[in-house]
């Protein structure tokens, strides 16, 4: 197996899951790059989670009620999961088809949301509409369980069309008319939640999406061009027919999956960073009958995939839960891991608890001084305790390439351990220079750990390993 | 159902509790134990995030609050831990000895702490991690024998073990497996009034009966959600007459059988109002209103999580639910004639 | 107004959780009062009296001297239409000014931008304790985040101090910008050395104070030394941001105990704060902004009290002019709104006084809206 294998399995594991350590990524190319491709797409062949286990020892994950306590849960789950993409594809979408916290207040709603995700996220993106227009989490954070027959509320109608499937416009054009968000909203009328049963004293109750007929616009509505007594099923029909609707999941898989795109609201007006990627996925939306699982396939098996090595910012969910798989800590729940999910907080990203129904802003927006400063220092911490398995699986083998190693040699396997990493020349030769700055590099004394862990800390220090 | 067992009848007395950070109220409730004179001692476990809700409740079966004691442990960050004597991290099960002191097991400490029924911290045995003769893997449920030896369930290693109520090893039973008198990652425990072991053995999805030197005796249950069948059951106890309470976790119910291990009911809960609860929703008077309004209300019954089950000398069944912060009550007829008409 | 001064500065202490406004500013001489807190009350003879109406609980003596010196506005009654009794969002309506929508920025956020457009001082808001709270995010708003002042910087997990030095030394090689990196590397380059700079300045700041002054050794405390010793090295910040422990003004249960620790801490931690400006002679251009996201329920549930609306907020500095502000609300029962207290001052007519009397802004675009001017400025 060739160094490219590896660095191609890396990138491979990174994007389509969290990253993994080196032995994995090993097992993972000898089994070969298309079967690790098949794998991931049929998360089913993998076994699942042990939920009693997780929940025998975190008690409130069974109740799912607190925030933290789900960011934790989606974390833990995340650091080990056998089914990577699912837990990605998951990811994906809650920052794609956003609910938050901060509105709904009920973790576990937001929860069943993210099974749906898990599932049917990588299945048709039509049935991910229907289910998400009838998802109770959804249905209360863009107030159509406040839209009325004669009384429309638009936010959800307005959302699904902004945000969820058409986008704006593309190539210059607008996609939809305000017309069109109007007769959406009518057709959604009707489409509510139960009523739900106070927090006090015993907590809360999930919610369930309800049609109310009574509360329902049976009437006439003409929406892009087609005319008819249309409600929510037709319109999800209707939507995902759209050459926009190709468009926006193929530039969102691109953004999430490839490469670092201009942000959503730039989308009408700024083309694809690499068009002919885009109509391939495009295509294939149609071809498959908007089969995610299918475009998935095609993308991760394509040269501009492969091609496209370190070229996004790593999501501070990315970062966290990348670094804890690389050093092998929290394989089991144990206490610690609130203040863990949190650095994910800090680093800017609230899971389940987006800053606005757009979601993150990603890409170099990730970055700012201070979430910067919590990212390096977070990463550094983690990689720099050698006291974790995957931090002493790395000294040992890099120590294993001979009892004195060359500067090249230290830094060399430390860019291999972290996930076949590449450096700037002027970078590297920095590296190379504090490397040597100790004398003699000899995997046999008592401070080669720790000097490795300097090594492995100035590492993830450099703007290199902000990207995947 | 037989002729013999069919006077067993269980029924739904009351709900005890609310959701509450502090003071009257529980934080993921997941033990109680019995005391004398009407009080109940329920062990909250709480989560990381809230520590302080980590606690023993201190009330009466009639809802009267008395107290709260000990408190989870303030992190400082993910390897900053300050593990002060008579802080709990993840508790489990209360045991009490004759003079009602309470021994706390915690399966991330591998402690067992113990605290006057005042609220006193009394003192620890030697954390002792491992797998050896007396040392534990996160220990989990525990109960005294008519003589003040702790049974403990040490469940990482797949085993009970015996000690003196100072902590000293006397004897061990069980390994790990599927067979007679083996154990997966068991959990609850009790003694009946012969002196006899039961053990919710959890991953195996069954209880198991031993007698007071750990010699195999019986075993009933199995995977799946069918009568007697059980999905990680939690905890278990037998009343004066025999019958065994068995807490069906995942299935969220409460099995009955008798005392041959032949089912005899399930009950997937009853909850009503607490009084707790009702002094909570007079205080946020509008609840009621939507209690009104709400769809679904009927779910407020249902048992979600029930993580134990203890019995008491007066004929109650007590049934902490970690996901709803209650404990619902149960009591079961006796048979025999009271009197005094007909 | 504060054009002939030095730039003024805005020191926001959030606390989170909930304040019970009624155990705090006492309608002591309203028998309502006594009728709905059977439980949590506090006596009238312990009460702090302002007038023969109400008074301030016991425990904040400190605070009832600065306000006897005619330093603190006490703003009563202070809330928004529909107040939700929920933390998160109610606490996102006061940090994003949005009560009907999900709003997309906060409102430091929108002032650091104005204070500092080109992004010239990395240090122009600085919070206290780890992550940020919402009122500081803006998208392209750098706003650093210190958890803790003493061992803020980069790369401080490396405990030798040789080692750690030299791999500064490379980081802050490896992240200047070079030619022909393009625009995203260049800027990652240049937030790594503003990171770099930032951490540096502020890690001068503890060295540069010394006072007579102790704080007590409870997080707010600290975090209030914190922002002082920042200001009195002078680097320009103009934004100052801390918050009370998670959620601890949540007293559901044991109130009583707990709001007393509560208010002794914060009291304590507000006086310390003060006295040390005045010591400093560094008291003038500072106001202190005190709010939390809700008030308690009117009526207590047997041992504490529940998520409630209408909450007091207080404005602390030399440059305040002290006294009380809007009215108490009525405890009658038909004036109650659900068994709330009802508000009678938006908080975003506080926020726009403080923007634009004391900081000097236009304050409608960071508060969407124009709102009543209050007089405590």
């Amino acid at each position: 197996m060739s160094d490219q294998d590896i660095s191609l399995m890396a990138h491979l594991m990174r994007r389509a899951g969290f990253g993994a350590p080196l032995e994995e990524l090993q097992a993972r190319a000898a089994k070969g790059y298309d079967a690790t491709v098949e794998e991931l797409l049929d998360p089913e062949s993998q076994p699942p989670m042990e939920r009693d286990l997780m929940m025998r020892y975190k008690t409130e994950w069974l109740s799912q009620a607190g925030l933290e306590g789900q960011q934790e849960e989606w974390t833990f789950r995340m650091i080990n999961t056998k089914r990577p993409l699912q837990e990605k594809i998951a990811l994906f979408w809650h920052g794609v088809l956003v609910t938050g916290h901060a509105k709904c207040e009920y973790p576990k709603q937001q929860m069943l949301e993210l099974d749906m995700f898990r599932t049917v996220g990588l299945g048709s993106f039509h049935d991910l509409l229907q289910g998400l227009s009838k998802d109770p989490a959804m249905v209360f954070y863009l107030d159509n369980c406040m839209s009325h027959k004669g009384a429309i509320n638009e936010n959800w109608g307005r959302e699904l069309l902004e945000l969820f499937s058409l986008g704006v416009g593309m190539d210059g054009e607008f996609n939809y008319s305000e017309d069109d968000v109007k007769e959406a909203a009518r057709a959604f009328t009707g489409w509510t939640v139960t009523n739900s049963i106070p927090r006090y004293p015993y907590g809360k109750y999930e919610a369930k999406f309800m049609f109310d007929p009574r509360d329902h616009d049976g009437d006439e509505k003409t929406f892009l061009g087609e005319t008819g007594n249309f409600n929510g099923e037709d319109i999800v029909d209707i939507i995902v027919k759209q050459p926009a609707t190709a468009r926006f999941v193929a530039r969102h898989l691109y953004n999430f999956f490839v490469a670092d795109e201009p942000q959503v609201p730039a989308w009408k007006d700024t083309p694809p960073r690499d068009i002919e990627a885009i109509k391939q996925l495009e295509d294939e939306y149609f071809r498959s009958n908007y089969d995610i699982t299918s475009m998935l396939r095609l993308l991760f098996k394509s040269d501009f995939f492969k091609n496209s090595t370190f070229a996004k910012i790593k999501s501070p969910a990315e970062t966290v839960v990348g670094t804890l798989r690389l050093v092998g800590d929290f394989t089991f729940p144990k206490p610690g891991l609130d203040s863990l999910t949190l650095n994910i907080r800090y680093m800017g990203q609230d899971l389940l608890n987006p800053p606005t129904v757009e979601g993150w802003h990603t890409g170099r927006e990730w970055i700012d001084s201070g979430t910067l400063v919590e990212r390096i220092n977070f990463t550094a911490d983690q990689v720099g305790n050698i006291n974790h398995p995957g931090v002493k699986s790395m000294i040992s083998r890099i120590g294993g390439a001979g009892s004195v190693l060359t500067a090249d040699q230290l830094v060399d396997g430390c860019l291999e351990n972290l996930g076949a990493y590449q450096l700037a020349d002027e970078t590297r030769s920095q590296l190379l220079e504090l490397a040597a700055s100790e004398g003699d590099i000899r995997s046999d004394a008592e401070g080669f750990p720790r000097q490795v862990a300097t090594m492995l800390q100035s590492i993830v220090a450099t703007t290199e390993y902000l990207f995947a | 159902m037989t002729t013999e067992i069919s006077h067993i009848n269980v029924q739904y007395r009351k709900t005890i509790g609310r959701g509450e950070q502090f003071g009257p109220g529980f934080t993921y409730p997941i033990f109680v134990a019995r005391g004398k004179e009407g009080v109940m001692y329920v062990l909250c476990r709480s989560s990381e995030y809230r520590p302080e809700g980590t606690r023993v409740t201190v009330c009466t079966t009639d809802e009267e609050f008395i107290s709260t004691f000990a408190r989870g442990v303030a992190q400082q960050g993910p390897h900053e831990y300050n593990f002060d004597d008579g802080s709990l991290v993840w508790p489990t099960c209360i045991a009490l000895d004759s003079q009602e002191n309470l021994f706390i097991s915690d399966e991330w400490l591998n402690r067992i702490s113990s605290f006057s029924k005042d609220g006193e911290y009394l003192g620890k045995w030697e954390e002792r991690p491992g797998a050896g003769d007396g040392e534990l893997d996160r220990p989990s449920g525990m109960a005294f024998d008519s003589d003040e030896n702790l049974y403990i369930v040490d469940s990482g290693n797949h085993r009970v073990q015996k000690f003196t109520k100072d902590g000293k090893f006397l004897a061990k039973f069980g390994s790990y497996g599927s067979g007679d008198g083996e154990f997966n990652m068991p959990w609850g425990i009790t003694i009946d009034s012969h002196g006899d072991i039961f053990i919710a053995d959890w991953r195996n999805d069954r209880i198991q009966k031993f007698s007071p030197d750990g010699k195999f005796l019986m075993k009933f249950g199995s995977s799946g959600s069918g009568d007697g069948e059980f999905d990680r059951p939690t905890g278990v106890a037998v009343d004066r007459d025999g019958v065994i309470y068995v807490a069906d976790w995942l299935n969220n119910r409460l099995q009955v059988f008798d005392q041959d291990g032949n089912f005899v009911d399930a009950k997937t809960g009853e909850a009503g109002i607490s009084k707790w609860g009702q002094d909570k929703l007079d205080a946020n008077a509008e609840m009621w209103d939507e209690r009104e309004r709400a769809q679904g209300l009927e779910r407020e019954k249902d048992f979600w999580g029930p993580t134990g089950v203890t019995v008491d000398d007066e004929g109650n069944i007590f049934v902490p639910e970690s996901a709803r912060n209650r404990i619902q009550v149960y009591t079961t007829q006796s048979p025999t004639f009271a009197g005094p008409r007909l | 107004m504060t054009s002939t001064k030095k730039d003024p500065v805005l020191v926001v202490l959030q606390l989170a959780g909930g304040n019970d406004a009624m155990n705090t500013i006492v309608p002591y001489g309203n028998p309502r009062y006594f009728d709905n807190r059977p439980n949590v009350v506090v006596p009238e003879d312990q009460v702090l009296p302002i007038n023969d109406q109400i008074g301030f609980n016991p425990s904040m003596g400190p605070i009832k001297r600065l306000f006897d010196e005619g330093h603190v506005a006490v703003i009563q009654g202070v809330g928004y239409p529909q107040g939700s009794r929920s933390h998160f969002r109610s606490m996102d309506i006061w940090h994003t000014c949005e009560p009907q929508k999900v709003g997309d920025e906060g409102w430091l956020g929108r002032v650091v931008r104005d204070l500092d457009p080109t992004q010239e001082n990395v240090l122009t808001a600085v919070n206290f304790g780890r992550g940020l709270p919402r009122a500081l995010v803006a998208p392209g708003v750098p706003v650093a985040s210190v958890g803790n002042l003493e061992t803020y910087g980069v790369l401080t997990g490396i405990d030798d101090v040789d080692q750690r030095l030299k791999a500064l030394d490379v980081f802050s090689k490896v992240y200047t910008p070079m030619i022909g990196q393009g625009p995203v590397n260049d800027y990652l380059a240049h937030t790594g050395l503003d990171a770099l700079k930032g951490a540096d300045i502020l890690s001068a700041a503890p060295k540069m104070y010394s006072s007579t002054v102790e704080y007590g050794g409870d997080d707010v405390g600290q975090y209030m030394r914190n922002i002082v010793q920042t200001k009195l090295a002078g680097f320009g910040t103009r934004v100052f941001y801390t918050t009370a422990p998670y959620n601890s003004f949540d007293t559901h249960a044991g109130q009583m105990a707990n709001h007393t620790r509560l208010w002794t801490e914060t009291s304590r931690a507000v006086a310390d704060f003060y006295d040390d400006l005045q010591e400093h002679n560094a008291g003038e251009d500072v106001m202190l902004l005190v709010f939390t996201e809700f008030g308690r329920r009117v009526h207590d549930n047997g041992s504490g009290t529940d998520h409630g609306a209408g909450g007091h907020c207080f404005i602390i500095g030399e440059s305040v002019k002290g006294g009380l502000y809007g009215e108490y609300p009525s405890l009658d029962d038909d004036k109650l709104d659900e068994g709330d207290l009802q508000f009678n001052t938006d908080f975003r007519s506080v926020y726009s006084t403080i923007l634009e009397k004391w900081m000097g802004l236009d304050a409608k675009p960071i508060v969407n809206g124009a709102f009543e001017q209050l007089d405590f400025v």
